[in-house]
């Protein structure tokens, strides 16, 4: 099994360390565990993990700390990995077992997205002329 | 010559404006006259007393199953109902692949409380797997009205990541796919896109539905594909990371009119007022309001409220999906075989005599129909379990089991009417939110335009022409439908005669009728003289006259953005 380096933010200090006993999660290098709260997508320290892990060439995987959140936003670095299928978003686990599985699941992938500026504008992005 | 004409009656044309006595000529599935029609016709009704009105059109329904196994759609066209529109709350079947045509059914199963048997018998072999083909499956099948097709979140998401839709939100190659799966769906004629992002639905394996794996940035990417292409509306039902100022500020970055989320009376004043603000200000915005009282008849024979973990929520974690979610999937007597194990009656008391079901839901909860034993009808089950030194679970169960299932159970949430008129009487907001074709075992809101015209605009005086346009007239302009909804000539002749003295809706009865045995409740539509569809007689004196010659449509084309108001 992957060993895990798990990042979150100060502020969900709590609610991450209930989460890592309630699924049992450990440490070590292999996979960066990022444990997403309502304040994480504002903290540099999240996608200095990241980076540092896509740089090693380690698998990135995200996951919610609130059962019932949804659309979480993500920090940019993060967010392009995601995009570029180099990390995987997961809601949160529903037990220690499924945790288990996706952290098995995510080694390196193809693509990774070393800096922000090297994610092209998406095809999505609104125009001025789209508006009524 | 008109095909047919209808003579003398008074004529509310769906606009709101003043009524008028007159006469109305069809040709061809067109209104050829309106007020005077001076020619003869083929097939003549005298409308004298009668109210002559655009067939209605029913905002949120969720037929994308039924329409499979059932062109009648019943039993919205018992109600004059000529137009319903699908593809509600991001639960629809197209795209699907073979693979994932039992996920999508048991999701559909859980979200909208059709049982998973009767759609498994009723979908049978399918046959579409796009969305352009499901369209096209629709049209060759024949229906008996008009469906506008909104293009549903949920299977596109799993069509763009299989399996995963439920464990994780997509990456950017599958949203690329979800994106050309929304301009293809539109090019073949949706009339626009359903999401569902709230905390209230969930997935088999108690996990979220596909939409709420969706980031605020994927949704976006979604809505500006709408207004890329200059057109389609969006029904959206929210979660946590969308507030009431959400909309707004998506309408001044792209343009496209929203329909939904579902508001009422009670609970959501935040956002009827975030509505209004905007409505004044020219958004595009339509929340939807339902009729009928939030009543629900649940039972055990299909435990899809207790499945779902509904109504209890979530503060205690998932216990009601764990006991009930494995039995969704049971035959009706496997089920009765567990209600009847004594390990089953003691976990199902012990996780509902807790301080929410005691205080919230067991005081609400009467027994409806007993067929064994008629007293309890009508009582409360606390009182029951209170005279029996029981509790209220032991008193469901028992009479459940005594009854082989057929025992029902109500849950009242009253209506505040005059609030609600009050919103009626506002442009901001539409009549809808009939779930018709979903939850049939619990409710039967699809009989909203009989019981508004009858409890409504008879007994409480609220005005006809009113009532009428918010069933005909403003639905169409909010959904951009260019040809329906309004008494003028040249538009399509979905019309509809009733009788303002008598229009009512019906008793209700249980009947399992549907695919597999399932059981749904029935109200007949009272009153209705004539229901026309495109031009072609359906309903006669509340009989089906159509006889397998169905006239209705799979409406394709809608207003541009650029048209909407």
């Amino acid at each position: 099994m992957s060993t895990v380096q798990v990042v979150s933010t100060a502020e969900d200090r709590a609610e991450s360390e209930a989460f890592r006993e309630t699924f049992d999660v450990g440490d070590g290098p292999d996979v960066l565990l990022v444990l997403l709260g309502e304040h994480t997508y504002a903290d540099p320290a999240v996608d200095e993990a990241v980076r540092a892990a896509v740089a090693a060439g380690r698998g990135v995987l995200v996951t919610c700390l609130d059962r019932n959140a949804q659309s979480s936003r993500l920090p940019p670095l993060l967010r392009a990995n995601v995009d570029s299928g180099y990390a995987e978003f997961y809601r949160r686990p529903l037990d220690a077992a499924e945790l288990r599985g996706w952290l098995e699941r995510a080694p390196a992938r193809p693509d990774p997205v070393r800096e922000v500026a090297d994610v092209p504008t998406p095809d999505w992005m609104p125009a001025d002329t789209w508006k009524h | 010559m008109y095909d047919v004409v209808i003579r003398g009656g008074t004529i509310v044309d769906g606009t709101g404006g003043p009524a008028f006595r007159g006469d109305v000529g069809i040709t061809d599935g067109r209104l050829a006259a309106v007020g005077t029609a001076p020619d003869s016709a083929r097939h003549e009704v005298d409308a004298t007393g009668r109210v002559v009105s655009p067939g209605f059109i029913d905002p949120h329904t969720h037929y994308d199953a039924q329409i499979v196994w059932d062109p009648m759609l019943s039993h919205s066209p018992w109600h004059g109902v000529t137009t319903v529109v699908m593809g509600n709350c991001g639960i629809g079947f197209a795209p699907c692949r073979e693979a994932d045509r039992d996920f999508m059914m048991q999701l559909c199963s859980l979200v909208e409380g059709i049982p998973y048997e009767c759609l498994a018998e009723g979908m049978g072999d399918w046959g579409f797997e796009t969305y352009p083909q499901y369209l096209d499956f629709v049209d060759r099948r024949g229906i008996a009205v008009n469906v506008v097709s909104q293009l549903a979140h949920h299977p596109v998401k799993v069509w763009a990541q299989g399996a995963d839709a439920t464990d994780r939100f997509a990456n950017e190659r599958e949203m690329r796919i979800q994106r050309e799966v929304l301009r293809e769906a539109l090019a073949a004629g949706a009339a626009g896109f359903s999401i569902y992002n709230g905390p209230g639905h969930w997935a088999p394996g108690g996990k979220p539905v596909p939409g709420r794996l969706t980031t605020p940035e994927q949704f976006e990417s979604l809505v500006a594909v709408l207004a890329e292409a200059g057109r389609g509306s969006l029904d959206l039902n929210w979660g946590s990371t969308f507030n009431p100022d959400t909309i707004p500020a998506l309408w001044d970055r792209y343009g496209v009119p929203f329909n939904r989320p579902q508001t009422n009376s009670a609970k959501y004043f935040d956002r009827n007022d975030a509505a209004r603000a905007a409505h004044r200000r020219g958004v595009i915005w339509h929340p939807q309001i339902g009729a009928l009282p939030n009543s629900f008849e649940i039972g055990l024979e299909d435990p899809f409220m207790f499945a779902i973990d509904q109504p209890l929520g979530s503060q205690r974690g998932h216990p009601l999906h764990d006991l009930f979610g494995p039995l969704t999937s049971m035959t009706p007597a496997e089920r009765l075989a567990e209600y009847r194990r004594p390990e089953f009656r003691a976990e199902f008391v012990r996780e509902t005599d807790q301080d929410d079901w005691n205080t919230r839901y067991w005081p609400l909860l009467r027994v409806s129909y007993s067929p064994v034993d008629r007293a309890p009808e009508g009582r409360l089950l606390v009182d029951l379990a209170r005279e029996q030194g029981v509790t209220p679970a032991e008193i469901m169960l028992d009479l459940v089991v005594g009854s082989d299932l057929d025992a029902r159970f109500i849950i009242e949430n009253p209506q505040d009417e005059e609030y609600l008129l009050e919103m009626l009487a506002d442009d901001t907001f539409l009549l809808g939110a009939s779930d018709a074709g979903a939850h049939q075992g619990q409710i039967a809101d699809y009989r909203y335009p009989t019981y508004v015209l009858g409890r409504f605009v008879r007994d409480q005086g609220f005005p006809l022409t009113r009532a009428v346009a918010l069933m005909t007239g403003l639905v169409a302009r909010a959904y951009g439908v260019p040809d329906r909804g309004l008494l003028r000539e040249g538009l399509a002749a979905d019309v509809v005669v009733f009788d303002p003295d008598t229009v009512a809706d019906g008793p209700l009865q249980r009947v399992n009728d549907l695919p597999g045995g399932a059981r749904r409740l029935y109200s007949e539509g009272l009153g209705i003289d004539l229901t026309l569809v495109n031009g072609k007689p359906l309903f006669e004196s509340g009989k089906c006259v159509a006889d397998g010659e169905w006239s209705g449509q799979v409406l394709r084309e809608f207003l541009p953005h650029s048209q909407r108001t």
